[in-house]
């Protein structure tokens, strides 16, 4: 089945994973496993979270207090620690983005720049 | 998936989490979890199951190095946790102790005021033995420090300095001594530099810098063989002395007059060296001529470092080798060395006055502490009910434990706080007390150690005071308690008792105190009531030096005659003389004299006296009598026959049997005994009296500085300028110093002892005080305990006066307790105080009979408030309630 894996898929650039979880624990709690769903599913399965990286990731931005894990029941009633955004988190969350919205954007420029006349 | 081995896996999750293992069952589950999720997501693709797990598992990698660093992770916030909810409590717990001892101002003001002072008295004291005992030098190995000492028995000399030669002879034994030097203090005049300045400065002979293991700051320190020739006229500088004159570096090499000879400064002492105490410059002593030459002459103070793990036997095998090499004759039943440890010599009188007081403000602390102990158990039966409450709603007797503890603490730890300023105004008072007459004192300060000592000592009180009470409050029986209902809550057996015996220590602990302070006062008056020889009062004193190379036998003289005689025609000053050194002066110049036509008894006593130089109208100024003979006059020059006058004391020991005057001795000089005098005490109130002569300058002008003693009803702030005007007018560059009233020279004799009983007078004063207070506090409580009791007795015919005999009685007893073992402790405590009495035993049968009669009123007195509180008790009320 490895071949169902798409080929452009991308590994995450060293750092970005965690803009990305608290991005994507900004509308509810997630657990583990749906975090990375998510993220498989939003960029088209482009980005791969690989567990290997996504759980110390999620222990550690708990540590820090950006996030905060509860064990909940699933709907198909099962025990799951879910993942929320903590104020410290946003606050976080916030600041993070706005710097990823100005990187985006130069890159794009720079990829998009046509050469201009001599 | 299936639910079997799900429910498996849920038991056995439980089984982790039973055993607290719950970070480790945590990650486990999460990883399963998200497997099984997995597994599902692929079976939904349409995977087969078994393909879909083999996936899964591919897919998530080292299942167990990521369980790894998860659970490594979650342990760290475990542990930081941890500790964030124990710090809560703690901080919950000393908010709760801070309210509760809110809802008590009162109590709480009177403990912590208490505490404070307890400990700022032990502050204090502790600073001084700091400085003084603990670190009086910036030296290593202080114990190894040495004083040697002569004593000649039959005369009266003890612990005294030795003789040039005998301290040089000391280096020789270096198997004994790692370094051995001795040394005397001088007061140089610097002159060519400013206004004529006296110094004061060390003449050091050996190795006396290897002695203490000095450092020099600058340059480097002279050679002990620099020290024992003329030729090198070198001079060390004390740190403090350098900095006065600048603080340039550029001394080393620089030449400074002193005295009218040119020294060249080699080097600066390291910071905080100024041993001996004041000095400002060190300079080596010229070991030639009549220095080397002549024995006998006792005014060196000798100093060595003994090697490591020299026996006694050793080191008195050593002295008494350099005894036998320069007392031959007289044996050594007349004169012998001994050794003293430096610090003790030191610290001198100061030494048994501070550890006393050290002692004293460790007994007021245990007052202090069981005074609100004591305080604490009346309050804790007020106090029971919210107990039994908090024990009712859960609170084990560990939690109740714990929470009185930390109140006690915060209780303490204020008292400590405000006992360390407490400490610093007893410093600043002492300061100001003893500043002038106790220069050990002035460089009295907090450092470290005591701030270590007082932290302790905060702890300790905390225990001391706490540990009873909180437990004893822990035991609270829930029951009976919330059943009695608000009111009577009864004085318990058990908490009766610790409450008496807290009275009776602090009673006991009390009257110690109150001996020691009793025996100190009778000590002091008894010294100022003994007669000096002279008549200290209106006597002002002051020193004139001529300086420089002008001071010639000639000039001297003269420079002498012409101030004496001018002094003396000054109206206000009606006798004026002149002497080398003042009584009470500290400076001793004994030395040795034969008697002409007398053979030497080689078992008789040594002959030995104390010399001094004297002018003018010196014996009528101090109101020294004359009791035969005569004094000096005009007709004593240089051209006529030498003469001398002697002491009683002198008269009494060498011509029991016969008339002196007429009589010729040889002390140096040879003289002819002129006239007998009455003797004075030269070091110390109360010390034995020394043989005394007396030397004309006229014809001997030993010294180039003497004392003027003027007699005179004007105060010392008018004499002091007309005697510089006298001294200005015969030589205007001659610099005058010290003045000094006679008699503030005498307090300054005593200031150890008056340091001792004004302090211990206060401590005995303040535990007075708390014992007071606090035997008045446990019988109001007993009587507001007993009210129903006196309400019934009363109903029943008692007269009032009974009820109030039987209060009295109450406290009278327990005082009397006191009393008993305080006066037990006190005859082993004053032992300690056998150093500092003069003229009492420590068993002072009028201080041992007087302190617990007066401690005994005072607790009559103390319970008696209480007692007329309990005959004004209405038996209808008392019933009623």
């Amino acid at each position: 089945m490895s071949d169902s894996v798409p080929s452009s898929s991308i590994d995450l650039l060293q750092g970005s994973l965690d803009v990305i979880v608290l991005q994507t624990l900004r509308w509810q709690p997630m657990h583990g496993f749906g975090i990375a769903r998510w993220i498989q599913r939003v960029t088209d399965d482009v980005f791969q979270v690989e567990e290997g990286t996504l759980y110390p990731a999620l222990y550690r931005m708990e540590n820090k207090g950006w996030v905060k894990g509860d064990w909940r029941i699933t709907e198909n009633n099962r025990r799951a620690k879910y993942y929320r955004l903590t104020a410290a988190g946003k606050r976080r969350l916030a600041e993070e983005a706005k710097t990823w919205q100005l990187f985006a954007g130069a890159m794009t420029k720079i990829m998009t720049a046509v050469p201009s006349p001599a | 998936m299936n639910n079997e081995s799900s429910a498996g896996a849920d038991r056995w999750r439980r089984y982790l989490r039973f055993w607290g293992a719950n970070v480790l069952a945590d990650v486990d589950d999460e990883i399963r979890f998200h497997l099984e999720q997995l597994v599902a997501y692929y079976v939904e693709c349409g995977m087969p199951p078994d393909d879909a797990r083999r996936l899964a598992a591919e897919r998530f990698g080292d299942r167990d190095m990521i369980a790894r660093s998860m659970r490594t992770l979650a342990n760290q916030r475990e542990s930081a946790m941890r500790r964030t909810q124990r710090f809560d409590a703690i901080i919950r717990d000393i908010r709760y102790a801070i309210r509760q001892l809110a809802k008590r101002p009162l109590f709480t003001f009177v403990a912590v005021i208490t505490l404070a002072l307890g400990i700022g008295a032990n502050t204090a004291i502790f600073s001084a033995v700091n400085t003084v005992l603990l670190r009086p030098l910036p030296v290593h190995d202080l114990d190894e420090l040495l004083f040697v000492q002569a004593n000649i028995p039959k005369l009266n000399l003890m612990g005294y300095p030795v003789d040039p030669t005998e301290a040089f002879e000391l280096s020789a034994h270096n198997d004994i001594f790692s370094a051995a030097a001795g040394f005397h203090t001088t007061n140089p005049v610097l002159t060519g530099a400013g206004e004529a300045r006296r110094l004061v400065a060390a003449r050091t002979l050996g190795k006396f810098f290897d002695v203490f293991g000095a450092v020099p700051y600058l340059g480097r320190f002279y050679r002990p063989d620099e020290s024992e020739n003329d030729q090198h006229r070198v001079a060390v500088l004390s740190y403090e002395f350098w900095q006065e004159l600048g603080g340039d570096k550029s001394i080393v090499g620089k030449r400074m007059e002193l005295s009218g000879a040119s020294f060249e400064v080699v080097g600066v002492m390291q910071p905080g060296f100024r041993y001996p105490l004041g000095t400002q410059l060190w300079i080596p002593f010229p070991f030639i001529g009549d220095n080397k030459e002549n024995h006998g002459r006792m005014y060196m103070n000798a100093v060595a470092r003994v090697r490591p793990g020299i026996a006694n036997a050793q080191l008195h095998a050593a002295l008494d080798a350099v005894d036998a090499k320069f007392h031959t004759g007289d044996g050594s039943a007349n004169y012998y060395f001994t050794t003293r440890p430096f610090v003790s010599v030191l610290a001198g009188d100061l030494r048994p006055a501070l550890l006393a007081l050290l002692g004293a403000v460790g007994l007021v602390l245990l007052i202090a502490c069981a005074n609100v102990a004591s305080l604490q158990l009346v309050h804790g039966a007020a106090r029971t009910r919210e107990m039994a409450v908090r024990s009712a709603l859960g609170a084990d007797r560990g939690t109740i434990i714990r929470q009185l503890l930390v109140e006690n603490f915060v209780l303490s730890i204020g008292g400590g706080l405000l006992g360390l300023v407490c400490g610093l105004a007893i410093l600043k008072l002492l300061a100001l007390a003893g500043a002038s007459s106790l220069p050990a004192l002035e460089t009295v300060r907090l450092d470290g150690r005591v701030l270590g000592f007082t932290a302790i000592a905060t702890i300790l009180s905390g225990l001391m005071f706490g540990i009873a009470p909180a437990v004893r409050a822990g035991r609270v029986d829930i029951q009976s308690t919330l059943k009695e209902g608000t009111r009577s809550l009864s004085l318990t057996a058990h908490r009766s008792r610790l409450l008496q015996v807290g009275v009776i220590i602090q009673v006991a602990l009390t009257l110690v105190l109150l001996l020691g302070a009793g025996l100190m006062v009778r000590s002091l008056r008894g010294l100022l009531t003994q007669n000096p020889g002279f008549v200290a009062e209106r006597v002002a004193t002051l020193r004139v030096t001529l300086a420089g190379p002008s001071a010639q036998a000639q000039r001297l003289t003269q420079f002498f005659t012409n101030t004496l005689g001018r002094a003396a025609a000054t109206p206000g000053l009606d006798a004026v003389g002149m002497v080398s050194e003042l009584p009470f002066s500290n400076t001793s110049n004994s030395s040795p004299f034969s008697i002409r036509g007398r053979p030497q008894d080689p078992n008789g006593p040594a002959l030995h006296a104390n010399m001094h130089n004297v002018g003018g109208d010196y014996f009528r100024a101090m109101g020294i009598p004359l009791l035969r003979g005569r004094l000096f006059d005009a007709t004593d020059t240089k051209e006529s026959q030498p003469v001398v006058i002697i002491d009683e004391q002198l008269a009494k020991l060498y011509f029991p049997n016969e008339d002196p005057i007429g009589k010729q001795i040889n002390q140096g000089p040879d003289a002819t005994i002129v006239g007998i005098v009455g003797t004075v005490s030269q070091g110390e109130l109360g010390e034995p009296p020394k043989a005394t002569t007396y030397y004309p300058y006229t014809q001997h002008p030993w010294y180039n500085s003497m004392f003027i003693t003027a007699r005179t009803r004007l105060p010392l702030s008018s004499v002091v300028p007309m005697l510089r005007n006298v001294v200005t007018q015969v030589e205007p560059t001659a610099p005058i110093f010290e003045p000094l009233m006679l008699d503030d020279r005498i307090n300054a004799s005593l200031a150890p002892r008056r340091l001792a009983m004004t302090v211990l007078s206060g401590l005995a004063a303040l535990s007075l005080g708390l014992a007071i207070f606090g035997l008045y506090g446990v019988i109001s409580y007993a009587v507001s305990q007993r009210t129903t009791e006196f309400g019934i007795r009363l109903a029943l015919g008692a007269q009032s006066s009974d009820v109030r005999r039987m209060v009295i009685r109450q406290g009278v007893v327990l005082a009397l307790i006191g009393v008993a073992i305080g006066i037990v402790g006190g005859f082993g405590a004053t032992q300690a105080l056998s150093k500092l009495l003069f003229g009492v035993s420590p068993r002072d049968p009028v201080t041992f009979l007087g302190a617990p009669v007066v401690l005994a009123i005072i607790a009559v007195a103390a319970s008696y408030l209480p007692a007329r509180r309990a005959t004004r008790v209405s038996p209808l009320e008392a019933l009623r309630s």
